[in-house]
């Protein structure tokens, strides 16, 4: 894990599974407690960036169910697709 | 190619047609080999239109255009065997040689060939099912492949933004997923590729569906786990997941495969190529996304970790300050109290070196040893004071009148002795004087000289002439006589001619004390009041000296 270029990047631009990864990191490191004062204070700083960005990302739950077509030219194209409650076909 | 049913016996069989084609050959006439042919076609065709024949399958061959030639046999005989294209296409296993086998079709004759064959329409594995042989040829052949290998599984990314779905968008496959994906983890994007999950051209659609998903997977902004499930069904059902199609297809996709096909009792070979595989649609779901509970949990554990790890470290902090502090402070004060001593001992020498001290330290000496002198002063004026006394009481024992009348009487008695010793010495020395006086004179050489006799010295030498033999001619010699001198040159130094003493010439002495001939001064003292003299001697030597002069 490149951890400084991830560093450098800000809190909003990160996926949750990087904010996770890099808040699990951060636990880690503070638990093994041998970082300086105020590289751990800066990483707790980190560390609850991280984990609002967690939180935030989970609060935007919002369904995103689309159905995979391919145009005639090859494009793909999505339609919404509802949340099949239809008879099952086996 | 001899008909295995003989004797054919005409008397039994009654065909409905050609009872005058039997009958013609009971005649001479020749026939050609396309009516003996044709006839021979006629007579099976009234064999049952359809067969079931139980044989071994060996030289097995497949054209290029699809169609399946094979030898049906057994211990005793074999008969050829035909599959056409249309119905090979159907097999689910691969006929292979030694393979024991049901073939199911009807007898012809191929005339080209004068050959009578099997056409096969149905070929079924003998002894267990058709689609169990199929699946173990096929597990067979892709194991070998190496398709199944664990180390070529890719990982399953722990948290995906989008999930592809291949499956039927009308099965219950897809409403499991959906809804334990939205349980879960509800902000996944699912993108989902339709395909016929069961019947002719299944294989096709499921493969066809995941092409579609992994070639689109960029456009659509990237596609983290693609999931390719059915529900539960027979094993016909699920047969389109048993093709190598769809395990090739699996096996190119880019995107990690989670399999979730059929029940928890059903393996297919799309199963075995995933990367990984879930028993169910929805254990699918579960496995290519976390739940949601158990990360809000974590992210408050991880908020209080961090937090009590910041705070511990901040405790941490402080303490090692505190206990560093101190340390200093204490280090500090040690250095203070070594200094502290160092100055009062530097403080103290120097102060003994201070004029005033140095003063006061001999002034200090002084009066120890003013003191002592007093002391030694107190002593000897004691001692003093003690003889005086004591001579005081001496004195006052003897006091000094009756000393004086002791020393007058002492003193009286003293110079009578010495007044008397006096006057006995002074005779004593009187008659001694005289004697001696006399005595001088009579050893006074000019009373010799002035008895005629001379005394001669050697003029040079001054040696007195005692022997004539210590004189030579040419010596002048000197002869003191009773009044004055008369001087000398020797002639010739014979004895005869001037021999005034020989030994024992000498005149008797009357008595004498003198040694030899030594001049001796005639100036005696006769006066007796002089005392003795030591040096009489020397005297009169010095004395005869100055007369010569």
């Amino acid at each position: 894990m490149a951890k400084k270029t991830k560093d450098e990047l800000p809190a909003d631009q990160l996926t949750f599974e990087q904010s996770l990864v890099e808040l699990e990191q951060i636990v880690a490191a503070m638990e093994q407690g041998e970082v300086p004062l105020a590289e751990s204070i800066a990483q707790y700083e980190r560390g609850v960036q991280m984990i609002q960005r967690c939180r935030g990302l989970l609060e935007q739950a919002e369904k995103k169910i689309e159905l995979l077509a391919e145009k005639d030219n090859g494009k793909p194209a999505t339609e919404p697709l509802d949340e099949p409650g239809e008879d099952e076909q086996e | 190619m001899a008909l295995k049913r003989k004797p054919f016996d005409p008397s039994r069989v009654k065909p409905p047609v050609g009872e005058e084609l039997f009958a013609a050959a009971d005649t001479d006439a020749p026939i050609s080999v396309s009516a003996l042919t044709a006839m021979v076609q006629r007579a099976l065709s009234k064999l049952p239109p359809k067969f079931a024949v139980a044989g071994e399958i060996s030289n097995c061959t497949r054209s290029p255009n699809g169609h399946i030639y094979f030898t049906l046999k057994d211990e005793a005989a074999c008969v050829d065997c035909v599959m056409w294209r249309s119905d090979a296409a159907r097999l689910k296993f691969d006929p292979a040689d030694g393979l024991a086998v049901v073939a199911v079709g009807r007898i012809d004759l191929y005339a080209p060939r004068g050959r009578y064959q099997l056409y096969v329409s149905r070929l079924l594995p003998a002894g267990r099912g058709e689609l169990e042989l199929a699946f173990r040829q096929l597990y067979e052949k892709l194991s070998k492949l190496g398709w199944f290998e664990p180390d070529r599984k890719r990982p399953i990314p722990r948290v995906p933004r989008t999930i592809g779905l291949v499956t039927s968008r009308t099965g219950a496959a897809i409403r499991d997923i959906l809804r334990t994906l939205s349980i879960r983890w509800p902000i996944a994007r699912v993108i989902v590729a339709d395909a016929r999950v069961q019947g002719e051209g299944s294989a096709e659609s499921v493969a066809a569906a995941i092409g579609r998903v992994n070639r689109h997977a960029d456009a659509l902004g990237g596609v983290d786990v693609l999931i390719v499930a059915r529900g539960g069904g027979s094993l016909e059902d699920l047969w389109s997941f048993n093709t190598e199609i769809v395990a090739r297809a699996i096996l190119d996709s880019r995107i990690p495969v989670v399999a979730g096909i059929g029940h928890e009792v059903d393996t297919t070979i799309a199963d075995l190529v995933a990367d990984l595989r879930a028993a169910t649609p929805t254990a699918a779901a579960q496995a290519v996304v976390p739940d949601q509970r158990e990360i809000l949990s974590q992210l408050d554990s991880a908020t209080s970790l961090l937090f009590d790890a910041v705070r511990r470290k901040l405790v941490q902090s402080s303490q090692q300050l505190d206990e560093l502090s101190a340390r200093l402070a204490s280090s500090q004060r040690d250095q203070f109290t070594r200094f502290a001593r160092v100055l009062a001992d530097l403080g103290g020498r120097l102060a003994t070196q201070h004029p005033r001290a140095r003063l006061a330290h001999q002034l200090r000496r002084i009066e120890s040893l003013a003191g002592r002198m007093r002391w030694a002063l107190g002593q000897i004026s004691g001692r003093l004071d003690r003889g005086l006394s004591e001579l005081a009481w001496r004195l006052r024992q003897n006091p000094p009148s009756a000393l004086a009348k002791q020393a007058g009487q002492r003193l009286a008695v003293a110079a009578d002795r010495l007044r008397q010793t006096s006057d006995r010495l002074t005779a004593a020395r009187s008659q001694r004087l005289d004697v001696l006086g006399r005595q001088l004179a009579a050893f006074d050489p000019r009373a010799v000289l002035r008895r005629g006799y001379s005394m001669t010295t050697i003029k040079a030498t001054g040696e007195l002439l005692t022997a004539a033999d210590h004189v030579h001619a040419g010596d002048r010699l000197v002869s003191e006589l009773a009044t004055g001198q008369v001087e000398s040159d020797v002639v010739a130094g014979d004895c005869h001619l001037f021999r005034p003493f020989e030994k024992g010439d000498c005149p008797p002495r009357r008595d004498a004390p003198t040694k030899g001939t030594v001049p001796i001064s005639a100036k005696g003292r006769r006066n007796g009041d002089s005392p003795p003299q030591p040096t009489l001697f020397g005297d009169g030597a010095s004395n005869g000296q100055e007369d010569k002069g």
